[in-house]
């Protein structure tokens, strides 16, 4: 009945009227989190080898959000804005007050929800074909339901600390996962790797994430209490002449750099391919990557508030810079998941700068859209790595008759990363990106169509070399996969082309849901900033976008496709650059030798003092001191000291001893004994009675 | 007479019906053991089953009750119309309740009801299926829990003494009960050769009551009735005495506790583990009822029952915890620290009775004004709630950690035919669950964090110091020996821990638990160790139990 009442008192709150889903989204971090603990404890005996409780957790959390999206999209568009549902309890209290806890559910998180567990779902059907046979596959997919759970729990929280630690969680299964085949040296450096460099920007995060609650007294985002309403009281300049505000998102953004693998933190991405190619597949291309993407929007009135536009302009550079930069790496790799991986560091780059240049809905769109067909590319990779046993695209060459499934899939995720508009989901995302960038920043908008046209050149040099021309192997016995891992691929692919028909500049039912999520206030500052940006179809935008993929198309065919023009030729004079693009400009090796030589240098100092001052002269001086001193209190503390416990524990022993011969096991002693203490206890309380005579009762009454 | 709101007593009649029907279909059964009714509904099954309904429907009464307590109602009784709480039940002329089910009554309803159903899984492994008069047997239990459902509730003398006699009568039956034991019968017999002096004497005391307060028996028209001068008289302390006596005895609190050893070493285990939690924690309601409600308009600054609450309270800790030090046998160490533990339980009423102003409360119950039969929200009563959650949260931990450890000490006892603790020796390697189980316990016991012990002696202890700032420096020593005793009695409840796991086990066979007994210690050691986790909702709901505590 309490309950109850409780119950009432949130939906009054909230005056919309949410459906039952709404109000239980939190079964679906949840389910999967079960999952994790069933599979990792069960999983041999389990169903499937646990594969199967790993699988229905997943896509009972995709029909929630499947019935989520159909709510606040489909049914919730007439009423135009369903804002936030939140519910918050009391975690734990801190000071005069509590943190809270618990979960908000706005267009941004349905969106999140929805990409995830379809990727994810999708992802594990595909692994029980590519996993299968491995030693340790109950726990890969308990591992994977921990994912989830931690990224779904990430997109649902309404709090900063719950965000850091489902963060910090999606995180620590990422490592577990690039580290799942632990015994190859490289996937164990790996790991490490991803884990230590995204900790570097992890520590932004958390550093922002404490300003803002020193500052605003709460992590909860929402409510009148909550971060987004009171973040006024950070605008006021601080380091470096820059507002607070501005200082609090170049932190979180530092968090979103790493996790989202932008330059200078990009390094662990590509390496992070030592793991799975399923996992690369959801973790390194779909969801866990775009959680840094996720983090700025989510915090997009943070950047909002920043007067300056300091934090925007930082994204927005590091961005385009980042989806420049790895383009041309990429066009140099010969390892098939890397060519992709810099592709994502790429596109996670557009997204990036997207953010940066008031693009907030293109941005989310370009990730949702992302996510499908990188994850599309990503499997197919893994089916072609299942069909030939190698990763080197100079091995492979003419799949396109032995794995017909997979190179049509490919193809059309291809040309939606490409970005080909008007049939492909990327198109139509991408474009969206680079019309408001025309409208905000040139500089990133140029960046944005010349990457455009490098991303074509390489995604077709892979088409290209994977699936085109002879193969070049004749060990290589080609062979198409099994269908559990083809029906992933297909609705990817479908997905790839369609997921762009909600976004489309004449319909926009994307837009018109997202973009509420910003609330009164910040959606004004938005919509200022976007001035004058007509909204609907940019010829002009769109031309050129179609013209850098075109040439794109057309450089790649002729390069790659039918040898026209033969780069050998320019070997001598811009040899250089090659090698300088295909060792990733030396960004390793620089760390290497500065980072990393630093660290250890100082290491070695730090050791080599510990060692020689603190050890040897501080601690086994003192030690030699005290072990003198110590025989002495020794001394003192046997006879003295030990002999007072002693005395104390005798005692106590003795008293038990003695008390327990009241216990004589006679029942008419046990009686007597009573009747004894009674008339001790009624005597003291006449005696008591009758020396406080003067004692009225009344005057206790009026006490 | 008003009967009240009856559906908040309605688990305790459910109990009894559901008791009649495990007494009629177990006597049926009995006649063809191991066939027909006795196969197909065996009554060691039908009980649990039965209870487990019980223990839900108590819960549902606690938050209904959470909810009555806002109200009062208008009734009119004889020619008179009186205001009473909606938590009344059974009002008689002059708004006297003879049961007050409020949240408190109702929570300590639940726990007897939750230790009841404990204690009957533990039965289901103790016993074996051949055990005969096992219709008896659970119907005594399931009677004995509703009678320490309605002592919960009591509010009235002759309610609180039938209850009390009923919850007795039914104890000696259980504790006598394995007839082919010498130590059982002579445990029954002990235990009502004992009780019945100390319930006359507890009557005696009730009868000078009713006297000295011109003829009332309910427990609010005794408070009245002792604040008129012609009431003081060494009389009236002569009866509030002996009548503490009465509820000292079920309590097992110093100088009443001698019964208790033997007893707890005699009777059959379950029964042990249910004389040492639900038996106390209905005394213990009473107790709490009698001295808020009756008597707490003595005022406790004078040498009064308050000062012999004190000694009796300092007395249970120091004699409990000392003389379980020596003992062997691993049961009647468990009595003489639950004859300490009682001890710590003490200093939450002791501070507790310090947490009724007692005029401001009287107030709202002495209203008498005419109005039409309605209900009305009541003026909420708040106070300062430290205490009593103590209380409460430690009544709550004690029924987990207690029958916890009792559980494997049945499981243990019947697998290995011996409660000697050195018995216990090497448990570790035997039986690792129940070993680790029992330390969990045994810990807890001892109140060391992060158990639900601790969570309830911080409370209590915290409780007592808070008070003690208001000119009141004995609650601060009862606190400091209270402390006193937990290390001591860490040094015999880790004596066992340290035989478990670091004696040898000398070769002998591991031991195997069945389903009852590894669901009942895991029942339990979830509570134990979920306390506190969830510290924090559960003192916000026992604040919330207490600040409707009616008298």
């Amino acid at each position: 009945m309490v309950a109850r009442e409780l119950f009432v008192r949130c939906r009054i709150r909230n005056q919309i009227s949410y459906s039952v889903m709404t109000e239980y989204a939190w079964l679906i971090p949840l389910l999967p989190a079960l999952a994790f603990g069933l599979t990792l404890l069960f999983g041999r005996r389990g169903p499937g080898k646990g594969a199967y409780i790993a699988i229905g957790a997943i896509c009972a959390s995709l029909v929630m959000a499947c019935a989520l999206a159909v709510e606040w999209f489909i049914a919730g568009g007439s009423q135009a804005n369903r804002g936030l549902y939140t519910v918050s309890v009391p975690w734990m209290p801190v000071g005069t007050g509590a943190i809270h806890t618990g979960f908000s559910i706005d267009a941004l998180s349905v969106v999140m929800l929805l990409v995830v567990t379809v990727v994810a779902s999708l992802v594990q059907i595909y692994s029980i074909g590519y996993m299968h046979g491995d030693p340790r596959y109950p726990r890969y997919f308990a591992y994977h339901s921990l994912f989830a759970s931690a990224m779904l729990a990430l997109v649902i929280a309404n709090n900063m600390l719950l965000m850091f630690i489902s963060w910090e969680l999606v995180g620590l299964t990422s490592y577990l996962l690039i580290g799942f085949w632990f015994e190859r040296p490289s996937a164990m450096r790996a790991a490490k790797k991803a884990f230590l460099v995204t900790r570097v920007g992890d520590v932004g995060f958390l550093a922002g994430m404490i300003l803002l609650y020193i500052k605003t007294g709460s992590f909860d985002l929402f409510g009148k209490e909550g971060v987004f309403e009171n973040l006024t009281r950070l605008d006021v300049i601080g380091p470096f002449g820059l507002p607070l505000v501005a200082i609090a998102g170049l932190l979180l953004f530092c968090g979103a750099v790493g996790k989202s693998a932008q330059f200078p933190l990009h390094v662990w991405l590509p390496d992070a391919m030592e793991g799975p190619t399923p996992v690369s597949a959801l973790i390194h291309a779909a969801t866990m990557v775009a959680a840094g993407v996720y983090l700025v929007a989510r915090m997009y009135p943070v950047y909002l508030a920043d007067a300056s536009g300091t934090a925007l302009q930082a994204v927005a550079y590091v961005g385009a810079f980042t989806a420049l930069f790895a383009a041309t790496i990429g066009l140099a790799q010969n390892d098939i998941k890397r060519i992709l991986a810099y592709s994502t560091i790429s596109q996670l780059g557009y997204m990036m700068a997207s953010l940066g240049v008031f693009g907030y809905v293109a941005a989310v769109f370009h990730l949702m859209t992302h996510a499908f067909f990188k994850a599309n590319l990503f499997l197919g990779a893994g089916s072609v790595i299942h069909g030939t046993g190698t990763q080197d695209i100079r091995e492979m060459g003419g799949l396109r008759r032995h794995m017909p499934w997979t190179y049509w899939t490919f193809l059309i995720s291809t040309l939606s990363l490409c970005g080909v508009p008007f049939v492909t989901a990327g198109g139509w995302s991408k474009e969206e990106i680079l019309a408001v960038a025309w409208h905000t920043n040139r500089v990133v908008f140029a960046a944005g169509v010349f990457g455009a046209l490098l991303t074509t050149c390489y995604m077709f040099r892979l088409v290209y070399r994977v699936f085109h021309g002879q193969p070049r192997n004749t060990q290589i016995h080609a062979h198409e996969s099994p269908r559990v891992m083809l029906v992933p691929l297909v609705v990817l692919g479908f997905l790839a082309i369609s997921a762009g028909y909600v976004g489309t500049p004449w319909a926009n039912v994307f837009e018109h849901n997202l973009l509420p999520v910003l609330g009164e206030t910040y959606l004004w500052v938005l919509e200022h900033r976007l001035e004058g940006m007509g909204h609907g179809f940019n010829a002009v935008v769109f031309a050129m976008a179609l013209g850098a993929v075109a040439v794109g198309i057309a450089l790649a065919s002729l390069i790659w496709l039918k040898p026209v023009l033969n780069i050998q030729k320019l070997q001598p004079y811009f040899g250089w650059l090659a090698r300088l693009v295909a060792n990733k400009y030396y960004i390793d090796e620089i760390y290497q030798a500065t980072v990393i030589r630093a660290l250890m240098a100082a290491c070695w100092i730090a050791f080599k003092f510990d060692y020689w001052v603190i050890d040897y002269a501080i601690v086994n001086g003192v030690g030699y001191l005290t072990r003198l001193a110590s025989q002495l209190y020794g001394w003192f503390d046997r006879t003295v000291v030990d002999g007072l416990v002693n005395l104390i524990g005798w005692t106590t022993k003795a008293l038990g001893n003695a008390l327990r011969y009241l216990q004589t096991g006679v029942a008419q002693h046990y009686v007597f004994l009573t009747v004894v203490a009674l008339v001790i206890i009624s005597l003291a309380v006449l005696v008591g009675h009758y020396r406080e005579e003067a004692w009225i009762p009344i005057a206790g009454f009026y006490r | 007479m008003f009967i009240g709101n009856i559906k908040l007593i309605a688990p305790a009649l459910y109990l009894c019906a559901a008791a009649l029907v495990v007494l009629i279909l177990g006597v049926i059964a009995a006649r063809k053991p191991g066939k027909g009714l006795d196969y197909q509904l065996p009554t060691q099954y039908l009980a649990p089953a039965l209870m487990f309904p019980g223990v839900v429907y108590a819960l549902w009464a606690v938050l209904e009750s959470l909810i009555e307590v806002c109200y009062t109602v208008d009734v009119l009784i004889g020619y008179e119309l009186v205001r009473v709480p909606a938590v009344a039940l059974f009002v008689t002329r002059g708004g006297h309740a003879q049961l007050t089910a409020d949240p408190f009554g109702a929570l300590f309803t639940l726990v007897a009801f939750a230790g009841t159903f404990i204690v009957m899984l533990v039965s289901l492994d103790y016993f074996d299926a051949a055990q005969p008069h096992k219709a008896e047997y659970y119907s005594l239990v399931m009677f004995a829990t509703a009678a320490a459902s309605l002592a919960a509730c009591a509010s009235d003398l002759i309610a609180i003494y039938l209850s009390i006699e009923l919850l007795s009568l039914a104890s000696y039956v259980l504790a006598c009960f394995v007839k082919t034991d010498r130590r059982s019968g002579e445990a029954g017999l002990k235990y009502f050769l004992y009780g019945a002096a100390c319930s006359a004497v507890g009557l005696y005391g009730m009868s000078i009551l009713f006297g000295v307060t011109g003829g009332h028996t309910s427990l609010s028209a005794i408070a009245r009735g002792l604040t008129t001068p012609a009431a003081y008289s060494g009389a009236a302390w002569v009866g509030i005495v002996f009548t503490l006596v009465g509820f000292g005895f079920k309590l097992a609190l110093v100088p009443f506790q001698f019964w208790a050893p033997d007893v707890y070493q005699g009777a059959p285990t379950p029964i042990t583990a249910f004389l040492s939690v639900v038996s106390k924690a209905a005394g213990l309601a009473v107790l709490v009822r009698f001295l808020t409600a009756a008597v707490f308009l003595f005022p406790p600054q004078n040498f009064s029952w308050y000062w012999i609450l004190v000694v009796l309270t300092a007395g249970s800790m120091f004699f409990g915890n000392l003389v379980a030090i020596p003992q062997r046998n691993i049961k009647r160490m468990l009595a003489y620290s639950s004859i300490a533990q009682i001890g710590y339980l003490m200093i939450g009423v002791v501070s507790a009775v310090h947490a009724f102003p007692s005029l401001e409360r009287l107030v709202p119950r002495l209203w008498n004004l005419p109005n039409v039969i309605v209900r009305t929200r009541a003026a909420s009563w708040y106070y300062e709630p430290w205490d009593m959650v103590g209380l409460v949260v430690y009544i709550v931990a004690y029924m987990f950690m207690n029958l916890g450890a009792f559980a494997v000490v049945a499981g243990i006892g019947t697998r290995t035919r011996s409660d000697a603790i050195d018995d216990y020796a090497g448990l570790m390697q035997r039986s690792p669950f129940l070993a680790a189980a029992l330390t969990v316990f045994l810990i807890s016991l001892a109140g060391v964090p992060p158990t639900a012990g601790f969570v309830g002696k911080f409370l209590i202890f915290g409780g007592a110091i808070q008070h003690a700032g208001q000119n009141h420096p004995e609650l601060a020593v009862l606190a400091v020996l209270g402390i006193i005793n937990s290390i001591i009695s860490a040094y015999y409840y880790l004596n066992v821990v340290r035989l478990m796991f670091f004696a040898p086990a000398e070769d002998r066979p591991s031991l195997r638990a069945s389903l009852a007994l590894n669901a009942v210690v895991a029942i339990c050691l979830v509570g134990t160790l979920g306390l506190i986790a969830a510290a924090g909702p559960v003192v916000d709901f026992a604040s919330l139990v207490v600040s409707g505590f009616l008298d």
